[in-house]
């Protein structure tokens, strides 16, 4: 295995970057540092030949995270005090450190062990996708994947509690020619690019996060230009929304449970059901996202007593 | 002309408007002129290095996905910079001469 030029700038590039985002003297700056960062990383997955995950790391760490961190940045007060050098060399210690630790276990790794491809690419067939990231994810790691959505929510709910009874943003940047033409247009394709992804999810790379991520980016688009939302109005409907990946997830587990055991799909034929899942999880992870927007970058109005409730 | 080089010139051309965008974005004084240079140059340089790809697999498939992305591209810069840039200047009219039109006229 040979290093092209182009692997070479990659890596040097986010060695750099980390560097350069750790040690940086204002917290936005580290912020849109580590957005750079995040699309060289979409890079560098995509030289080592996954597109799956380099989908999801643009979308969740140059985007998504990049606005919530951002959002979280011009929250906290003062707005722009700097961690202190002390605090950033402890970070970049702290960093350099765990990242020396799961590379030598990942040299002593690659050693001895090709990895599970094999095994994994053996068992397409009886599992009935052609995605081999997303047969890992929905079968044989399905139960990790339901961990995570319900991680995802407890995340959320916890976020919630925190944020108050209500909230709002200081002002809409919305109500412009140009983005009442980018919601009526660009919203809608990037809902179909949403379901696109999942759809394809099962063959090609793709999938619930890749596609709740896109749905998250744009409800944050949404939230930007409108200004407002208001948490406390938010009828059972809304609540199931936002719950529908975990309920989905559990049911077919359960139904799947009264055939055989949990989450054990029927032979060859999983795919009518990790879609039904993905369409849930791709649902509750797009929610989720924007709804933190909404929360970390919102201000709380505090409610008047007896009005409304989550 | 051969291919070889003209790719290769359209690649050096949209580095070199990708590399005055961002001269443009660290040189420029203000908000406002610093979205000039990178939505102008930039979008301008993808352009450039989309057609490089475009003249490297001249295939209908590539060619109608690359117009899409740069397609995309441009919508969105736009919009984005023009919100930006409303956030900067939210007292200036653009926003109400804008007005007459209707977005279901696009």
């Amino acid at each position: 295995m040979t290093a092209s030029p182009v692997d070479i700038l990659v890596c040097a590039g986010l060695v750099l970057l980390a560097l350069f985002s750790l040690g940086a003297r204002f917290r936005s700056q580290a912020i849109v540092l580590f957005m750079v960062f995040g699309f060289i990383m979409a890079l560098a997955w995509l030289r080592l030949g996954s597109p799956d995950l380099a989908l999801a790391e643009v979308a969740l760490g140059g985007g998504v995270t990049g606005a919530l961190l951002l959002a979280a940045a011009r929250r906290s007060n003062p707005p722009e005090n700097s961690p202190s050098l002390k605090m950033r060399v402890a970070a970049m210690f702290l960093a350099g450190s765990f990242t020396l630790i799961v590379s030598t276990g990942a040299l002593q790794l690659a050693g001895g062990s090709a990895g599970l491809q094999a095994q994994v690419y053996s068992n397409l067939p009886e599992i009935g996708v052609k995605n081999p990231v997303t047969a890992v994810i929905l079968d044989i790691r399905g139960f990790d994947t339901i961990l995570e959505i319900a991680v995802l929510m407890a995340a959320f709910l916890a976020s919630l509690a925190a944020a108050g009874r209500a909230t709002t943003y200081r002002r809409p940047a919305g109500d412009t020619i140009l983005y009442r033409a980018y919601r009526a247009w660009m919203i809608p394709l990037a809902v179909f690019l949403g379901l696109y992804l999942v759809w394809r999810g099962s063959d090609l790379p793709g999938g619930a996060f890749q596609a709740g991520t896109l749905l998250g980016g744009a409800a944050i688009a949404v939230l930007i230009g409108e200004g407002m939302v208001s948490l406390h109005e938010w009828k059972w409907h809304r609540r199931l929304a936002i719950g529908s990946g975990l309920i989905i997830f559990l049911l077919a587990g359960l139904v799947l449970l009264w055939n055989g055991s949990f989450l054990n799909y029927p032979m060859g034929d999983a795919k009518p059901w990790m879609l039904v899942i993905e369409l849930g999880c791709t649902l509750t992870i797009g929610l989720i996202l924007g709804l933190l927007y909404a929360i970390v970058a919102g201000r709380v109005i505090p409610a008047k007593p007896g009005e409304g409730e989550i | 002309m051969n291919s070889e080089l003209l790719i290769i010139m359209l690649q050096l051309a949209g580095s070199f408007f990708f590399f005055s965008g961002a001269v443009g974005l660290l040189r420029f004084p203000d908000t406002l002129s610093r979205l000039h240079a990178i939505t102008k140059a930039d979008n301008l340089g993808l352009g450039f290095i989309l057609l490089a790809a475009a003249v490297q697999q001249p295939s209908p498939d590539v060619i109608i996905r690359l117009i899409l992305i740069w397609g995309a591209t441009l919508a969105i810069s736009a919009t984005a910079c023009h919100m930006v840039a409303m956030r900067v200047h939210p007292q200036s009219q653009i926003s109400e001469s804008c007005e007459s039109y209707k977005v279901s006229s696009l």
